[in-house]
């Protein structure tokens, strides 16, 4: 393997609020390989769509800030670059997909005209040709008579078709990111399947890299190759996806994977996490989950563990923290 | 959970052909262009005691079921049989009295509790309004409800936006237990809930449901928690009943092509999604349907009687009913389902 | 029923019981975002005043506000009269501290009015909707479709002059605005699920709207009094200064601007002070509007969900 696509190191985004600061990531590092599926999964508030609009630069400072930490595109910081340097590489080179495409897409507009713009934003080319390109990428996008959709407005369309307009006009200039912040929390499971298998099968087709933000661990199961699990603003567990699930290593990934109902398997009675999520202006001293851990110890309250490398996966539980040679499953 | 309901227990909600339909794009003469079909000649039966499912996509017409039942919306025809009293025509003042046997969970906890009044007053106004307490009395009920639904007394002079999401629809749950009814609907309490707290609430409500012996109408678009929690299970589509039966009917015996593929798009781990034959298109709400069945443009095995005839709902034994001209004939199962 | 020691302690403990010290009230909490808005504060320091200066008139005026000093017609300000006197040498400070009781009272009671009927009317039309609600929204549009003033000063000729009609002929001509933003708040408020969660509860008509939407509509009805105030002293004062108003010889801000623009040449001050009181009111008002809007605008709270 060369040089990862991107590598995210010890990144941190903080807020200054009125109630105090608020650290949103707080030391997330990760990397992703070219033409690879990276999931992040987590629950609201673990800072898992801060990251993501960090990477964009999306992240409106103040009242954000970024309080440290790299992000390397290409072996590039582009935390160093400046606005209209970014603004070249969003949508050129990085490619994001929202949650709510109806917020994402502007109602007076058509959808061709939207995909159309962006084309000539990021590409030379005349009208014409962009919006050329922009029939052929409705038409990429599997949206069934593009020449119609593309003079509707964004109101006319369903949601899976918005998305699937969102993912367009995100492709348009073939992007070696793509950014999946939430793209199927709004829709229906089997409108879901469908945009899931659509962003599997253009990655394959153009080799892009895709990081995709999900609170569901399925979601996350069926389509990412290695998969990360954020809780409030920090990475408790990297791995493989094909064992991260079968043999969570982190309690919080194990509670999570215990706590969720599955069709097929009824369950005499439901495992909960108890407690929740802490808040943002006061994070416990010690591990960040050790407050609602069923196996907590008493030197989890002390001092936060450090990440423990095992294989292939790393995970931020003291429990690890004496076997570092990484005998464990 | 019991999963032992059978067709002897003794309704206590029936619902007889029930129809809303919504006029659209209406002209300057108030003709509208054509009707959405919220709800469109829906039939079943609640029985005591269970746990009864309501499940579909958005726009299939499961939460406008639910306004239906609770009278928050009006029916256009159809009745609707509390215990043997028709209620669906009933005048709103008697209809009030009757409420306190009727109580709803709703879907945003943000939203369902009213930000000026405090919890101990949001819980008990059900109460207030229908037999009201007094002093110490209605402080003890306070404290009651609030720990029945795991919250710290304590917190009773607290606004609702203190709390976070589970603790506001525990807040929502305590409501709705205030003046012990028999029968409480849940329109999609789970959907504004992060996973870690999903399963407490549902834990809550089933641990309830047991030790009150409610009788619960949960209305949800995931599966995966119906079919956790239900007796038994309704799938709706485009405001029609396409399958109804027990949790295991529905899962392990399905009948319906509608269902197939609602169960198929459910990634599972390592369920192989992205391998799978994924359906095609997506529930349009377009009025423009006037015949046939309402799953016809997107099912593969759509025949010419599909497009002309609309299916009747067929028992075909135990209680498992499904609308669809092939039920029996498609074995839509091939050998999966089989953990 | 009686739900005897359902869950054991762990279960209780699932709900997490750990949580900040109770914040304050709603409005506490507007009110301390309010007192660090500057100018909002030193609007309310300004209104104040006014209020005082107006309630204790008799203490703070120099002079009887009838009293005519006539060795010294229309001197400019003075160690004797500080502001100076008017055509009638009467003394022009205490004239503007009584007019302060009649634009206050003016900006209080007519908006009093306008707000009750405007509240009632807005609420039945988003309420019930329907046919009720068209007819009251023709009913606001013929009102709109007139220009204030020229509506107020039709009032005003019908009932005649007098500080009863006037607040009478404001708080008539202001309602429909009120009506028409609480309709629209009341169609919204409507839409909530905790008004459908009263319904299902078995709430009344009446105590939804008076328990559940009214109170939530509280903190607008409360940005366009203090909104509509200042628009209602200027209509006084309009209507003073045409000569419909507060009349003669009683101290108005309006008609002393009036009577001072005869005699603008020889003695401007005259016009003047008066003029800057209805100024530093209107705006002294206005600014706190903006400030309460800002405090209350749910918003603008913390951005949390």
């Amino acid at each position: 393997m060369g040089s990862p696509l991107l590598e995210v190191k010890n990144l941190k985004t903080y807020f200054r609020t009125e109630d105090g600061l608020v650290k949103a990531v707080d030391g997330v590092s990760f990397s992703l390989e070219k033409g690879e599926i990276l999931g992040i999964v987590g629950e609201s508030g673990s800072g898992k769509s801060i990251t993501a609009l960090t990477i964009m630069g999306l992240v409106q400072i103040p009242p954000g800030e970024i309080h440290g930490g790299e992000i390397l595109f290409k072996g590039r910081n582009i935390l160093a670059l400046r606005k209209s340097e970014m603004r070249k590489l969003r949508g050129n080179e990085i490619g994001m997909v929202f949650q709510e495409p109806m917020t994402a897409l502007n109602p007076v507009y058509t959808i061709g005209n939207q995909i159309a713009e962006a084309v000539m934003l990021h590409s030379d080319v005349d009208r014409k040709t962009a919006m050329k390109r922009a029939v052929e990428m409705l038409e990429r996008v599997q949206i069934p008579m593009a020449k119609d959709v593309f003079k509707r407005y964004p109101h006319e369309l369903s949601g899976g078709m918005r998305q699937r307009a969102m993912i367009a006009m995100a492709l348009c200039c073939n992007p070696e990111l793509l950014i999946c912040d939430e793209p199927t929390t709004a829709l229906d499971v089997t409108v879901q399947a469908q945009i899931l298998k659509l962003i599997d099968s253009l990655r394959k087709e153009t080799g892009m890299s895709v990081i995709m933000i999900t609170h569901d661990l399925a979601v996350v199961s069926e389509i990412a190759e290695r998969v990360i699990v954020m809780y409030a603003g920090k990475v408790l567990e990297e791995g493989p996806s094909s064992v991260i699930f079968d043999h969570p290593l982190h309690p919080y990934t194990e509670a999570l994977m215990k706590s969720k109902p599955v069709l097929g398997q009824k369950k005499e009675r439901l495992y909960s996490i108890r407690g929740m999520v802490p808040s943002p202006y006061n994070r416990p001293p010690g591990c960040l989950f050790e407050p609602r851990c069923d196996c907590s110890m008493k030197e989890c309250s002390q001092a936060e563990p450090a990440d423990v490398i095992i294989g292939n996966r790393r995970v931020k539980c003291i429990k690890y923290c004496d076997s570092k040679d990484g005998n464990r499953p | 959970m019991s999963n032992n309901a059978t067709p002897n227990k003794e309704p206590v909600i029936q619902v007889r052909n029930l129809k809303k339909w919504f006029p659209r794009n209406k002209n300057i003469f108030g003709v509208p262009e054509y009707y959405v079909r919220a709800v469109d000649d829906v039939s079943f039966e609640v029985y005591k005691g269970e746990i009864f499912s309501i499940v579909g996509e958005s726009g299939c017409g499961k939460s406008t079921l639910c306004k239906l039942i609770v009278r928050l919306m009006e029916p256009d025809a159809g009745d609707i049989i509390y215990k043997g009293v028709n209620i669906s025509k009933m005048k709103e003042k008697e209809m009030r009295r009757l409420r306190k046997n009727l109580q709803m969970i709703f879907q945003d906890p943000f939203a369902s509790l009213d930000p000026r009044m405090t919890v101990g007053d949001i819980i008990i106004e059900p109460l207030d309004v229908q037999k009201p307490l007094r002093g110490k009395e209605r402080y003890e009920k306070i404290t009651e409800l609030l720990q029945l639904c795991g919250l710290d007394p304590a917190y009773a002079n607290r606004y609702p936006h203190e709390f976070s999401g589970g603790q506001r629809q525990r807040i929502g749950i305590a409501r709705a237990l205030s003046v012990s009814p028999e029968i409480i609907l849940c329109d999609e309490p789970l959907s504004a809930l992060d996973v870690s707290i999903q399963s407490q609430i549902i834990n809550l409500l089933t641990d309830l449901q047991k030790k009150l012996g409610l009788t619960l109408i949960f209305v949800s678009h995931d599966l995966n928690v119906v079919y956790q929690i239900s007796d038994r299970i309704m799938v709706m589509y485009l405001g029609k009943v396409v399958e109804l039966g027990t949790c295991d009917d529905i899962y392990r015996n399905t009948l319906h092509p509608y269902t197939k593929a609602l169960i198929d798009a459910i990634p599972a781990f390592h369920g192989g999604l992205l391998e799978k034959e994924i359906i095609q298109g997506d529930i349009t709400s377009h009025g423009e349907l006037t015949e046939g069945c309402p799953f016809s443009k997107r099912c593969r095995y759509c025949q010419d009687i599909c497009r002309k005839t609309s299916p009747k709902l067929v028992d075909y034994g135990g209680g498992h009913f499904a609308a669809c001209h092939f039920a029996d004939k498609l074995n839509l199962l091939e050998g999966k389902n089989e953990d | 029923m009686r739900f005897p020691g359902l869950f054991n302690k762990k279960e209780q403990s699932i709900a997490e019981l750990k949580m900040p010290p109770a914040s304050k009230g709603f409005y506490r909490t507007a009110f301390k975002r309010l007192r660090k808005n500057r100018a909002a504060m030193a609007s309310l320091a300004v209104i104040t005043i006014l209020v005082i200066a107006a309630v204790f008139a008799p203490v703070f005026a120099p002079y009887d506000p009838l009293y005519q000093d006539l060795d010294n017609i229309l001197s400019p300000s003075s160690p004797q009269h500080l502001l100076g006197t008017d055509d009638l040498g009467r003394d022009i400070l205490s004239r503007i501290i009584y007019g302060a009781r009649v634009s206050l009272t003016v900006g209080l009671v007519a908006e009093t009015i306008a707000i009750f009927l405007g509240v009632i009317i807005g609420t039945v039309a988003g309420y019930y909707g329907g046919k009720i609600d068209a007819f009251i929204s023709r009913v606001m549009e013929i009102f709109a479709s007139f220009p204030q003033i020229l509506f107020a000063m039709g009032i005003m000729f019908a009932l005649g002059p007098g500080i009863i009609n006037v607040f009478m002929a404001i708080g008539f001509v202001g309602w429909t605005g009120v009506a028409r933003i609480i309709r629209g708040q009341i169609m919204q408020l409507k839409e909530m699920e905790y008004v459908q969660a009263a319904k299902v509860a078995g709430c009344s008509n009446f105590r939804i709207i008076f328990k559940h939407m009214i109170p939530n509509c509280l903190s607008t009805i409360i940005v366009i009094a203090a909104m509509n105030i200042p628009s209602d002293i200027m209509v006084e004062a309009s209507l003073s200064f045409i000569g419909l108003g507060v009349q003669f010889p009683n101290p108005s801000w309006g008609s002393m601007v009036n009577i001072a623009s005869r005699y603008i040449r020889i003695a401007p001050t005259f016009s003047i002070y008066p003029g800057l009181a209805i100024i530093i009111t209107v705006l002294a008002f206005n600014t706190l509007g903006d400030g309460m809007r800002d405090a209350l605008d749910p918003r603008m709270k913390s951005g949390k969900r």
